[in-house]
């Protein structure tokens, strides 16, 4: 079941502030009436380099508490959108606890990564899920500026058992789901650590890290798959232009 | 001279707005009266333009579009009415050998003939 599915509109998004977010560094965020999913418009956060690194911005909105997790939502990157040299932050999936998943991408590619904060603050620890693996569907498209659909789920299981599971897919050109991750965890809610009692609670977007702009749009949480809107994934930009092919059968009589 | 010239339209994708007709007298170099002509996207065109009775005409297309224009169609010609025929590459000779050359004549072998 959905909880919410937020279409990132002015005025209606549950994220408190979506469109205010911090404006340090020159580029605002707003409301993008020409890229978007559905409704009037999707949310444009603009990333003007790495003076955001320092100033950037998020948004929290949160959901019943689940041990199951699954999210949708599409994304764009901007043509020439630079990816930091470090990461460029989509969301954060948190916890009641010190328990946090973050969905990201990093070292200048726009592959999807998750990275598990599987200890506490104390002992802090990010375990990369998938960095360089099995995330082989790039949120970047080819012709650049084109929506991808993503989904991810992420299943805690009870303590101390081995149910721990993250997975995630990536909508292709033509809708396709790709599944780019499914890596398991021993122990997600560990007693030892005193995080045997979590469960997920809220979703944080960022605005950190990166040049260009990311849209996103109809941003849903659930316990369930929640799958695509009705209509599926808007088509890819048409190429850029070129000058014609030579004419052919040229003929004189 | 009056022409009929035909080619294959460009697949749509190329979004041609205006194809452009070379004409000269020599084998490319298209420098006729108001060369290139801009003849739209209708195919045929009736080439109209006033030449010697003995010229030779030579013409080639491209397509424009809002970035540019395409390279030059393969070339063609038409003869005008007194022209003499094109002078075609000289083939080969029959009948005539010339001389060996010395890397055309066999070395000779030193050596024993076996039984």
């Amino acid at each position: 079941m959905a909880y919410w599915d937020d279409e990132m509109e002015v005025g209606n998004t549950g994220y408190p502030d979506m469109f205010t977010l911090d404006t340090c560094g020159g580029l605002s965020s707003g409301n993008d009436t020409v890229n978007k999913i559905s409704g009037n418009g999707s949310l444009r956060l603009g990333y003007p380099g790495a003076q955001v690194q320092v100033c950037g911005g998020f948004a929290d909105r949160s959901f019943p508490a689940t041990l199951d997790l699954w999210s949708r939502f599409y994304m764009r990157l901007s043509p020439g959108f630079i990816v930091d040299t470090t990461t460029t932050k989509i969301m954060l999936h948190a916890t009641d606890s010190f328990l946090s998943n973050w969905w990201i991408m990093a070292f200048s590619s726009s592959k999807l990564v998750c990275t598990a904060q599987l200890y506490p603050p104390t002992d802090s620890t990010n375990f990369f899920c998938n960095l360089g693996t099995s995330a082989q569907q790039e949120l970047r498209t080819s012709p650049e500026g084109g929506w991808r659909m993503v989904e991810t789920r992420e299943r805690l299981g009870a303590a101390d058992s081995a149910e721990g599971l993250i997975e995630a897919w990536i909508g292709d050109a033509g809708g396709t789901m790709v599944k780019v991750m499914s890596h398991s965890l021993n122990n997600w809610r560990n007693t030892t650590q005193g995080s045997q009692n979590s469960k997920f609670v809220w979703n944080r977007m960022f605005r950190q890290s990166g040049e260009g702009n990311i849209n996103y749009d109809r941003v849903a949480m659930g316990d369930a798959r929640i799958g695509p809107i009705t209509g599926g994934l808007p088509p890819l930009p048409p190429p850029p232009p070129t000058v014609p092919t030579q004419p052919t059968g040229l003929q004189v009589t | 001279m009056e022409a009929n010239i035909t080619w294959n339209a460009n697949p749509a994708g190329d979004n041609v707005t205006n194809y452009k007709l070379y004409w000269g007298y020599a084998s490319g170099t298209y420098d006729g009266a108001n060369s290139p002509i801009d003849v739209g996207v209708s195919i045929p065109y009736a080439f109209d333009e006033t030449t010697p009775s003995e010229a030779v005409v030579f013409f080639s297309i491209s397509a424009e579009n809002s970035v540019g224009e395409s390279s030059l169609s393969t070339e063609e010609f038409k003869l005008g009415e007194s022209a003499p025929p094109p002078v075609e590459p000289p083939a080969e000779s029959p009948g005539v050998v010339s001389e060996p050359t010395v890397s055309q004549v066999a070395p000779y072998v030193y050596g024993r003939e076996t039984v």
